[in-house]
């Protein structure tokens, strides 16, 4: 018995020494997380203009399983960040500096059921949209809430699989990434398609890079199937992330291709991305087996 | 498990006593899961019960970084391929379930050696956690898988009832386990297995609860009584421990009366050379209207035997009246047929009977 009761006073000595967080402590460790991220964002720059190229993440936040599904990313004009989850249309708001999901919403009330793979805000409105390239009209809701929606399709479901959604402000134009092409679209080709939103099929030709100049501009891929579309807000240039390739192509709104390289780090299934108005490239990672990831990069690596 | 039982004798210094032992072996599991701790420290993925925490309100995201990304497993299970990934995890989530179930089930063993003891739950304690965990590890956050489950889970259908509530506690432990493991939150299993271990060490021990006597009685009578639960004469214990003990002095001489004074009718008073048992069997005939079976009976036996006399009716309430008969057997006709008649006879109220020759006689009559 005294075996036992050493045991049990070993386990409440345990409990008694681990530290307790108070609501005061809790917010000066994320200040300091904050201050960190943005200590290693400041060191990257300086290496950077003195020519080194780092490709080590600023920030790495894991998250619990119920984010596993996390499929698309994106910023707002003043610097929110939003996640989406694949199979339901949950929403979470991220602070990506000091690494804490602020809340979520959901959308539709049931919650729509479909598969998510993209989404963009579009200053007040946010955009989601299915692989068959089905858009849904919603708005940003305050933590906990069910907002409501609209919805429109492109019909553009047969000629494309898709993933990733971007907007375009010069020709208010919402961007379709082409995942795998279907019927009538353009074959050994990144495949870009231009939707009006609240219109029906594709508002005028796709953008179409052919594989030959994505690899003229250095990326050796016999295919590239686009995983997230997202716009660049210091360039208005695009970045077209591919998982299966773990490769990053940087095109204009024309269809230029400006670089092509490969996503920096190291990834298991990344699925969104977006770009901070200071040039910091965020990553989201799916599960896959472990534990979902956002990644902060102190630039895009290419 | 000879090498195994070895060093556990080293370690406790060959003491039997369960306490040690089972501190031991705790001991020993934290050390080496302070060892694999160390040398792989992806391994904390198993105790970090990450599918626990709550989706709702503002969370705190673990800093990858900040800890160094190695050591919360991110770095090197994608170092990994994830499905290979996910067999370590899975196997590491078994074997560690397995792990701490093991001296539950020594527990158990330990604890239930003399009444009750099941060998289908020792392995049921073993097998179901594991089953439960990897339930859990297939279910994870999906609600659809959930139900889908408990769709087809409501598909089997259980009809086994545990005799002890004992029995069923340690059925809960195994689940609670299981479902701690499948979460991975194996310190929680960890902690929960030691807690019980020893919680029902502590109350085997002390006998806690056992009986409702006051402490006079209890150390008056339980002594005398005890010898009778614990024979080392060969001869065969008691078999409810419990029940014995809780005998008040007054119920426990009436019962040492009446074996009294059935044996001396049954074996005769031995004192004399010539005395000769009167009665040398027993009939208990269970009966649900007492005075309709003792008409019924009464005039089968006065064809049937020699002598016999009523000796006791007992009438528990709401259950079925005993009849006690000592009864002196002719050759013939036989016990069977005596009892064929009995039953024959009296149908609608006889619900059973049977014979209890004296040993003692049977004895006799094989040493002449």
């Amino acid at each position: 018995m005294r075996a036992a009761t050493g045991a049990a006073l070993g386990i409440a000595l345990l409990a008694a020494c681990s530290p307790s967080e108070g609501p005061a402590a809790r917010r000066a460790a994320l200040d300091l997380r904050a201050r960190e991220v943005r200590t290693r964002a400041a060191a990257a720059d300086s290496a950077a203009r003195a020519g080194q190229r780092r490709d080590d993440p600023i920030a790495l936040w894991i998250m619990p399983y119920h984010y596993a599904e996390i499929s698309a990313l994106t910023l707002t004009a003043d610097g929110r960040l939003y996640g989406l989850g694949d199979e339901n249309s949950e929403i979470w708001q991220i602070d990506y500096l000091r690494g804490v999901v602020l809340g979520h919403f959901t959308v539709g009330d049931p919650p729509i059921q479909a598969d998510f793979e993209g989404m963009v805000a579009v200053d007040s409105a946010l955009y989601l949209m299915d692989s068959k390239g089905r858009i849904y009209r919603t708005v940003i809701g305050a933590n906990g809430a069910t907002v409501p929606y609209d919805e429109f399709d492109s019909a553009l479901g047969k000629e494309c699989e898709f993933e990733g959604l971007s907007w375009d402000p010069a020709s208010s134009m919402l961007l379709l990434g082409c995942k795998h092409v279907g019927k009538g679209a353009p074959r050994d080709a990144l495949v870009i398609y231009r939707v009006s939103p609240g219109g029906r099929g594709a508002a005028g030709a796709p953008i179409v890079i052919p594989q030959a100049a994505l690899a003229a501009a250095g990326g050796q891929w016999h295919e590239f199937s686009v995983s997230e579309l997202t716009r660049d807000p210091r360039t208005g240039n695009f970045l077209v992330m591919a998982a299966l390739q773990r490769a990053l192509v940087e095109i204009t709104p024309s269809g230029q291709v400006v670089k092509a390289g490969a996503i920096p780090g190291h990834h298991r299934q990344p699925e969104g991305a977006a770009i901070t108005p200071d040039g910091r490239l965020i990553v989201a990672d799916e599960a896959a087996g472990d534990r979902p990831i956002i990644s902060v990069y102190p630039s895009t690596g290419i | 498990m000879p090498f195994f039982s070895k060093m556990m004798d080293l370690a406790t210094g060959g003491s039997e006593s369960p306490v040690r032992r089972l501190l031991v072996y705790y001991v020993f599991i934290v050390a080496i899961t302070v060892g694999l701790l160390y040398i792989f420290p992806a391994a904390n993925l198993l105790f970090s019960g990450e599918r626990l925490t709550d989706a709702g309100g503002p969370q705190v995201l673990t800093d990858g970084l900040h800890r160094g990304a190695a050591s919360i497993g991110i770095v090197d299970a994608s170092a990994l391929p994830p499905r290979l990934y996910m067999v370590i995890t899975t196997f590491a989530v078994m074997l560690g379930t397995l792990v701490l179930m093991l001296p539950v089930s020594w527990v158990y063993m330990a604890t239930r050696r003399s009444t009750g003891y099941v060998q289908s739950i020792v392995h049921t304690m073993l097998i179901l956690p594991i089953v439960v965990a990897g339930i859990v590890l297939i279910v994870r956050n999906s609600l659809a898988l959930a139900f889908s489950l408990a769709g087809i889970v409501a598909g089997v259908r259980f009809r086994a009832n545990l005799k002890d509530n004992r029995d069923t506690v340690f059925i809960f432990l195994a689940i609670g386990v299981g479902l701690a493991a499948g979460v991975q939150a194996l310190t929680v299993a960890a902690i929960l297995s030691l807690v019980f271990n020893f919680t029902i060490l502590l109350v085997w021990r002390t006998d806690f609860g056992r009986s409702p006597l006051d402490l006079a009685q209890k150390v008056e009578w339980s002594e005398p009584l005890s010898a009778l639960v614990d024979t080392n004469d060969g001869t065969p214990p008691v078999p409810d421990r419990d029940l014995l003990l809780t005998l008040t002095p007054e119920k426990a001489d009436a019962l040492a009366d009446r074996f009294n004074r059935v044996r001396n009718m049954l074996a005769g008073d031995r004192g004399k050379k010539t005395g000769k048992p009167r009665y040398n069997a027993v009939l208990s005939v269970s009966a649900s209207d007492a005075d309709a079976a003792k008409k019924a009976v009464e005039p089968i036996l006065q064809q049937t035997t020699k002598r016999f006399r009523l000796d006791d009716v007992v009438s528990p309430e709401g259950k079925p009246s005993t009849l006690y008969y000592l009864v002196r057997l002719r050759k013939e006709p036989s016990q069977d047929d005596v009892l064929h008649a009995i039953m024959n006879a009296s149908k609608d109220c006889v619900l059973g009977a049977e014979f209890e020759v004296a040993k003692d006689l049977e004895k006799e009559k094989s040493e002449v």
